[in-house]
């Protein structure tokens, strides 16, 4: 067995690539990891987050009908999606955006002219490590998640703020 | 309160709710304060945008875009001090289901603008290796082990 210098996950011998954190083996100068947190991040994948149920609309529901939706049912970001397959995102900041002050007039216009096209996902079973890194390298708030390439989940900033909040306790 | 806050953008109470909205699309960004005679009276974020938005697009339109942004802020919004700490912002913003928070200043006016995505970003300088050295695709490794 192969201790990973940088997860601890025991790997079989011969491997080049750590089974749980995909870092090389044979690079000895990867970074250590040492806390509980870090370790987490590259085991534990994003199902332990439990992603919330996707609010979907098609992409032919009006603007006016998907912003009043967004405001009943309380929901930042909804997944337009045509059959199982997403083919884009609208968010709160897109309506800010895009939408501004031509709400009434681009009320009748379909969802899918001013949604964001093929959005950044994450499949179940991939690490929160990779959740948080598109994340912040690219600003979102809400990355869908994919089973296998169809729509599951939605997991949002929040979620990964309190998943870091509950573990790392931080010093003034 | 060093979680990379953002600078406040700052508005007066009479601006009207269109202006505010194109202000916010030019500085591309989620909230703005409402100030008046050095203090802060409301806060206006994306979702009170959304909110306004969905109004225009009802039919029995109610609102218009010449309204005032008094009337759509939430006031007195909960608060930081720049001495608060980064654990308690982010105790607040849990539990207060919130993403921006307001820091004021010394004289009573903001000075800053406390965001989930800036309090993520300082979480992450905990552990950069970690999230900026990760494998490319996060699905190289094989899910079943080979042979034997």
């Amino acid at each position: 067995m192969i201790p990973c210098p940088s997860c601890g996950f025991e790997n079989l011998e011969g491997n080049d690539f750590c089974d749980q954190c995909q870092n090389s083996l044979t690079d000895l100068s990867i970074p250590q990891q040492r806390s509980a947190v870090e370790r987490g991040l590259v085991k534990d994948t994003i199902e332990f987050l439990k992603p919330h149920k996707p609010s979907s609309v098609s992409p032919n529901d009006t603007v006016g009908e998907v912003l009043q939706k967004m405001v009943s049912e309380k929901i930042g970001c909804v997944m337009v999606v045509e059959g199982e397959e997403i083919r884009g995102i609208f968010t709160e900041f897109d309506a800010l955006m895009k939408v501004n002050t031509n709400a009434a007039s681009l009320a009748d216009k379909p969802i899918s002219t001013v949604m964001t096209a093929s959005p950044v996902t994450i499949e179940i079973d991939h690490k929160i490590a990779f959740a948080l890194h598109r994340m912040h390298v690219g600003g979102y708030r809400h990355v869908p998640v994919l089973n296998k390439g169809k729509l599951v989940g939605v997991t949002s900033i929040r979620d990964i703020l309190n998943y870091l909040a509950e573990r790392i306790v931080v010093s003034a | 309160m060093a979680a990379y806050p953002d600078d406040p953008l700052i508005v007066a109470p009479d601006a009207t709710v269109s202006d505010v909205l194109q202000l916010m699309r030019a500085q591309q960004t989620g909230c703005v304060l409402v100030c008046s005679a050095g203090k802060m009276l409301g806060i206006f974020t994306d979702r009170d945008a959304l909110r306004w938005m969905a109004k225009q697009t009802d039919n029995g339109s109610n609102g218009s875009a010449k309204q005032p942004i008094s009337e759509l802020m939430t006031r007195e919004p909960t608060s930081l001090l720049a001495s608060t700490s980064v654990g308690e912002a982010i105790q607040l913003m849990s539990a207060g289901r919130y993403r921006h928070l307001p820091i004021i200043g010394t004289n009573g006016m903001p000075s800053g603008m406390a965001n989930v995505h800036g309090i993520v970003h300082y979480l992450v300088d905990h552990f950069p290796q970690t999230i900026y050295n990760l494998p490319p695709q996060p699905d190289m490794a094989q899910a079943e082990r080979e042979g034997a």
